[in-house]
């Protein structure tokens, strides 16, 4: 599905995957994150090869690809908390992400009880609460309002240029113009 | 926002404790709740195992009884132990054997805690529960005297094989780990059959196989613990290396087998199943269909019978079930009219998957265009030809007699399961008759009696008026 492919992302930019449906975008995001293996080739996180099993490439690596799912029994916030404590991050970033995102009304709802932006919005917290030095997004814009892409766009400028690796796939072509350092089109003749 | 220091972060356990107290508080479930269900299990476990060692009980009292004589049942019951051994396998490669939730990847495993002391616990469990099992199940399958009875040999044997399996299996899931495992479950099938099928052929010809004059049990048991600990040290090092796409890959089967007991509905499992298995092939060659004299009919019927061809396991199933009834002549020669109805019913099932997805698709059926009755039988064709094949294949086990209760038979069978393949998605309202025994939702019974219904007609007309 995906051959010959080739790229290098410095810290502080941010590479857009673009290419039709089809194309191989989100495999390729799953494969440089570990998520799906691929027959051959290599990913190296800052010269060396990056291997999802080893607890500092996790520590490193903020990933929302589109197959994140809840614990129904969890609230927002104590989602959002669980990771932060996983990973050995700062409780009061959640906060701050919470209120960032517009998710304070929902801090004490279930999962279940979201709207599908909402749980999209939920996921893309899920990055912001612990350290990173690399994040990727696969399709971020997805059932974002209005405001919300344009807080997506903010965000992901904040994260360049607090050093942060980004590499996403998006179809929203005014969210690329913001953001985008170097773009990878793939899929295409 | 830098990257954590390692001494900052919890443990595995620490995680777990943090999950547990989390969820606890939105649970209302007082001990009360929890007794009942304590009670439940327990009841359960002391009917079904009282029954089991009353059974194995009275077998022993009896040592003369055994139902098994010659050498034939002990191969076929070789045959069943691989070919089971075999599907068992494919079945824990499915899942993974480890595997993790969707929501435990996002939360949980995608974080540094450490991987080996987050997978340990379910390893031991998984290690401990198949080895216990396994050497329950082989000591009661020794007391009933296929062999040499040695309950105390074939129980070591048997959990000293489970838990290095599952180890074995365990390794595999590794990136770059060991490749045979992959390999086993096909090969122990094969095997499996290739006994089968040797067996009933030697005994058609008049050699049976001797039965092996050594015990085996303590030869496999022997053999058995140092593989067992060698495969068991090897997972246990594997652990930490166990990565994500080797745990999400047997979520999606395990979460649709947990919602196809809780719903009912096996098409939730065979759903996900048929997705995978044409994920794993990927492309095939497409080619024109040819046009005919009724061209709708005609084409649904070529694209029909390309499909078969595609699924080369649906086709082996087929002929194996074939196989299976030719052994059964050699264990329970009583048994084989009524069991030549229900291989029949499976075989006939297995080819049946085109009508399977037409019934659960009304997008489908709208798209392909004209009657739901020319669409049917268009598709029941190719598995009603297969059924008569079938049918002329196991005659020298099940008889031949060309009559009309033999048309019959075959007819009841490819409609019980032409019923089953056009069962329309399951609906969970409908009446509940309320009995002496508590209610029962009627509607829900009927639904998944569909097919078997007919099935059970045949069999009692088999019974009542078969020679």
């Amino acid at each position: 599905m995906l051959d010959d492919i080739g790229f290098s992302l410095p810290a502080g930019q941010v590479l857009v995957v673009l290419g039709p449906n089809g194309a191989g975008k989100t495999t390729l995001l799953r494969c440089i994150v570990g998520a799906d293996r691929p027959d051959a080739g290599e990913v190296l996180l800052e010269g060396r090869p990056l291997d999802e099993t080893d607890p500092d490439v996790r520590a490193a690596m903020a990933v929302t690809l589109d197959d994140m799912d809840f614990f129904p029994d969890l609230s927002v916030v104590e989602h959002l908390e669980l990771l932060a404590y996983a990973h050995g991050g700062d409780p009061a970033w959640v906060q701050e992400v919470v209120t960032e995102l517009g998710l304070e009304s929902a801090r004490d709802q279930l999962p279940a009880t979201l709207s599908s932006g909402q749980r999209r919005r939920l996921a893309l917290a899920s990055c912001f609460v612990r350290p990173r030095k690399l994040l990727v997004l696969d399709e971020p814009e997805q059932r974002l309002d209005v405001r919300g892409r344009e807080w997506l766009a903010q965000r992901l400028l904040t994260e360049k240029a607090a050093g942060t690796a980004v590499l996403m796939a998006s179809h929203d072509p005014e969210l690329i113009d913001k953001v985008a350092d170097a773009r990878l089109v793939i899929g295409e003749p | 926002m830098s990257a954590a220091s390692a001494a900052a972060l919890p443990s595995a356990r620490e995680w777990r404790v943090w999950v547990r107290r989390a969820r606890r508080d939105h649970h209302a479930r007082s001990l009360g709740d929890v007794l009942t269900d304590v009670y439940m299990l327990l009841w359960l476990f002391l009917v079904y195992g009282g029954a089991l060692v009353a059974s194995v009980h009275r077998h022993l009292q009896h040592p003369s009884g055994t139902p098994f004589a010659g050498p034939e049942p002990f191969w076929v019951g070789v045959s069943v132990l691989l070919v089971g051994s075999g599907l068992v396998w494919q079945a824990l490669r499915a899942v993974g054997p480890l595997m993790a939730t969707p929501a435990e990847q996002a939360w949980g495993i995608s974080t540094p805690v450490s991987r080996r002391a987050w997978l340990s616990p379910r390893f031991v469990a998984l290690v401990l529960s198949t080895s216990v099992g396994l050497a329950l199940v082989a000591a009661a399958v020794s007391v009933l005297g296929l062999h040499h009875n040695e309950p105390g040999w074939a129980a070591l044997a048997a959990g000293a094989y489970g838990a290095a399996g599952i180890a074995s299996l365990v390794s595999a899931q590794t990136p770059g780990g060991w490749r045979w495992p992959r390999l086993a479950g096909g090969v122990l099938i094969g095997v499996g059959v290739l006994v089968a099928g040797t067996v009933v052929t030697a005994h058609y010809l008049g050699h049976p196989f001797p039965t092996p004059g050594i015990a085996l049990a303590p030869a496999l048991a022997l053999t058995g613990v140092p593989l067992c600990i060698l495969a068991l040290a090897f997972a246990w090092r594997s652990l930490p290396r166990v990565d994500m796409a080797a745990l999400s890959a047997g979520a999606e089967v395990a979460t649709a087998t947990m919602s196809a007991t809780v719903w009912l509905d096996p098409s939730l499992l065979s759903g996900v199943l048929e997705v995978r298995r044409w994920r794993h092939v990927g492309t095939v060659r497409s080619r024109p269909f040819h046009g005919g004299p009724w061209r709708r009919t005609w084409v649904l019927l070529q694209a029909e019978l390309r499909r078969q061809l595609r699924r080369p396991g649906a086709m082996a199933v087929w002929g194996g079930l074939a196989l299976a009834l030719y052994a059964l002549t050699m264990v329970a020669p009583s048994a084989v009219g009524v069991g030549r109805l229900l291989l029949g019913y499976v075989a006939a099932g297995r080819l049946m998957s085109g009508l399977r997805t037409l019934s659960s698709s009304p997008g489908l059926r709208r798209a392909l265009g004209g009657s739901g009755r020319e669409q049917r039988i268009a598709h029941l064709v190719v598995p009603a030809l297969g059924m008569v094949l079938w049918w002329a294949a196991t005659a020298p086990a099940g008889g031949v007699q060309l009559d009309v209760l033999e048309l019959l038979l075959i007819a009841g069978v490819v409609g019980a399961a032409f019923r089953a393949a056009t069962r329309p998605p399951m609906s969970y309202g409908g009446f509940v008759l309320e009995t002496p025994f508590g209610l029962i939702p009627m509607e829900l019974v009927l639904q998944l009696a569909r097919g078997p219904d007919l099935l059970g007609g045949v069999i009692v007309l088999r019974l009542l008026f078969g020679r």
